[in-house]
């Protein structure tokens, strides 16, 4: 039978991604979408043919508790990617949709017995490590001064949050948790990487972060459909890069996530430490 | 001379830290900060506090300017003012909790505040106690367990343990973002006739002049302590949270054990 997913936010980016990538696949999911307006985000590429059928898609306000609660009603899974998407957002717009948001996206799902959550957390929940070396001098291009072998940050260390923003991916990975131990539902997370409408890694500060848009459907996909045994995880979710500082082997192993792209580092002389670029 | 404010300053912690530092006049000038001028429900008789009028701020923190103002020519800020358990529910975890937390540690960067001490609690550790490792150390069933530090992943089972959480994510953005000193204190079960709460509790129980005398350590500590988490634990038997972190970096030394 297929899965019932409702992907929140889905005139975002990521979220239209994710709910095509699901739709084109019919035999093993039945993909809906909620969004706040029926209008694609700003980020998202011009493609006035994607508008969700209408009984694929529901008006869901996450600041608005009682239409979050019948979105999710009768979903299997709900992956939610509904939320402020500008790490530079005033509070107010980080407390009502990643917060209070986050909040009732959970609580909505407990209520109507939904099984799992898919809750789209980001990288910048590590940013801060790009303060310390060797990251800061991977975020710098110095590539000279990166060692062949360092630790790649994982699920396991301390988040490293550097605005609003991000600690609100903290609170919501927080909630997940919660409502994993304590409700029994199954909720993962994943720390997205810089994904953009141009699909490529063109910023060579950003390049090691970077995630392709199949590359982040596939993970998503791969969580959506993951044993039921998975109670809670989080994964980074980001492209097999140069000079990745943080951990894909733990998302490889538990979910089986294979990245098929990665953006590659052009070196003009490492050992002189000079400006590398991206290809 | 430390110009320290405290928020939530009628609460049960918050009441003996005021006292403790009060009596020291040569080194600190304390101030309170409440909603209400009254004693929370939890604080004993015999401690409650005298704040003069020119140390008080009546403030619930839903107010950035107001809470700017507050805290400025303030060095450290204390912020215990908080929904003490969750039990007020959802608004209240979100009103004093999330929103409170972040008008706190933003008005303190606007007032120029060096030093934040964040009130935590062991909550934000505490799925792993009902673990079943945990539970035969806990019970002496078991005398070895992975001893849960600030470094490992946190556990929270409510509202409540995850709006710490929060706040200690904020701590983390302003110390390496605002480059304010802030310092989380994940603190254990204190309760005001300090006897044990309930058998089976010593594991995680802090008395009050342990847990003020970690808050003072962490007002005191030197300037190049800019972030941390520590645990505020009694010297208990079967204390399976790290207390030697706080040992090390500020000095705590815990006169009492469950």
């Amino acid at each position: 039978m297929e899965v019932r997913v409702m992907v929140t936010g889905v005139y975002g980016l990521i979220a239209g991604a994710v709910y095509r990538y699901l739709d084109g696949q019919p035999e093993r999911f039945t993909a809906f979408g909620c969004a706040r307006r029926e209008a694609p985000s700003v980020r998202a590429p011009t493609d006035a043919s994607f508008i969700l059928p209408e009984d694929r898609y529901f008006r869901a306000d996450l600041a608005d508790y009682d239409s979050v609660r019948k979105a999710v009603d009768g979903m299997d899974v709900v992956v939610q990617m509904a939320a402020e998407p500008d790490e530079g957002a005033p509070f107010e717009k980080i407390l009502n949709s990643n917060l209070i948001g986050a909040y009732h996206v959970f609580e909505a799902c407990r209520d109507a017995g939904v099984k799992r959550v898919v809750y789209a957390s980001s990288v910048m929940a590590s940013w801060g490590c790009l303060q310390d070396e060797p990251y800061k001098a991977i975020y710098e291009c110095r590539f000279g001064d990166v060692p062949s072998d360092y630790h790649r940050v994982t699920h396991l260390d301390p988040p490293r949050p550097t605005e609003p923003y991000s600690a609100s991916k903290v609170w919501g990975e927080a909630l997940a948790r919660t409502y994993s131990d304590v409700h029994g539902m199954s909720c993962l997370c994943v720390r997205i990487g810089w994904v953009n409408a141009e699909d490529s890694p063109y910023k060579p500060e950003l390049l090691s972060t970077w995630c392709s848009l199949r590359d982040i459907s596939h993970l998503v996909e791969q969580c959506v459909a993951a044993p039921d045994d998975l109670r809670f995880d989080i994964f980074y979710g980001v492209s097999d890069n140069d000079y990745r500082w943080v951990d894909t082997d733990h998302a490889k192993k538990v979910v089986g996530f294979a990245p098929v792209d990665g953006g590659k580092v052009k070196l003009n002389d490492p050992n002189k430490g000079t400006q590398g670029q991206a290809q | 001379m430390t110009n320290v404010m405290i928020t939530g300053v009628y609460g049960l912690i918050a009441g003996s830290t005021y006292n403790h530092l009060v009596r020291e006049p040569d080194r600190y000038a304390v101030c309170g900060l409440a909603r209400r001028r009254q004693p929370s429900d939890r604080v004993p008789a015999d401690e409650v506090i005298s704040v003069p009028d020119d140390r008080f701020v009546l403030s619930d923190l839903s107010d950035l300017k107001q809470v700017t103002e507050a805290v400025s020519g303030m060095d450290v800020v204390v912020h215990m003012a908080a929904d003490p358990s969750g039990q007020g529910g959802w608004e209240s975890v979100l009103q004093s909790n999330v929103i409170g937390a972040y008008n706190l540690f933003e008005g303190c960067r606007l007032a120029g505040v060096e030093r934040v001490v964040f009130a935590s609690s062991i909550q934000v550790s505490a799925g792993y106690r009902r673990e079943e490792a945990y539970e035969r150390f806990r019970s002496g069933a078991a005398d070895d367990v992975h001893v849960v530090t600030h470094l490992d992943p946190v556990r929270p089972l409510n509202l409540y343990a995850s709006s710490k959480i929060w706040g200690e994510a904020l701590a983390r953005v302003y110390a390496d973002v605002h480059k304010m000193s802030c310092l989380c204190i994940r603190i254990g079960w204190v309760v005001g006739d300090d006897k044990l709460p309930q058998p089976g509790a010593g594991d995680i129980w802090c008395s009050r002049r342990d847990i003020v005398q970690l808050i003072q350590r962490c007002v005191d500590a030197p300037d190049d302590v800019r972030f941390d988490v520590f645990y505020g634990m009694s010297n208990n038997e079967r204390c399976w949270v790290d207390v030697k972190h706080a040992r090390d970096v500020v000095g705590y030394e815990p006169v009492d054990g469950g």
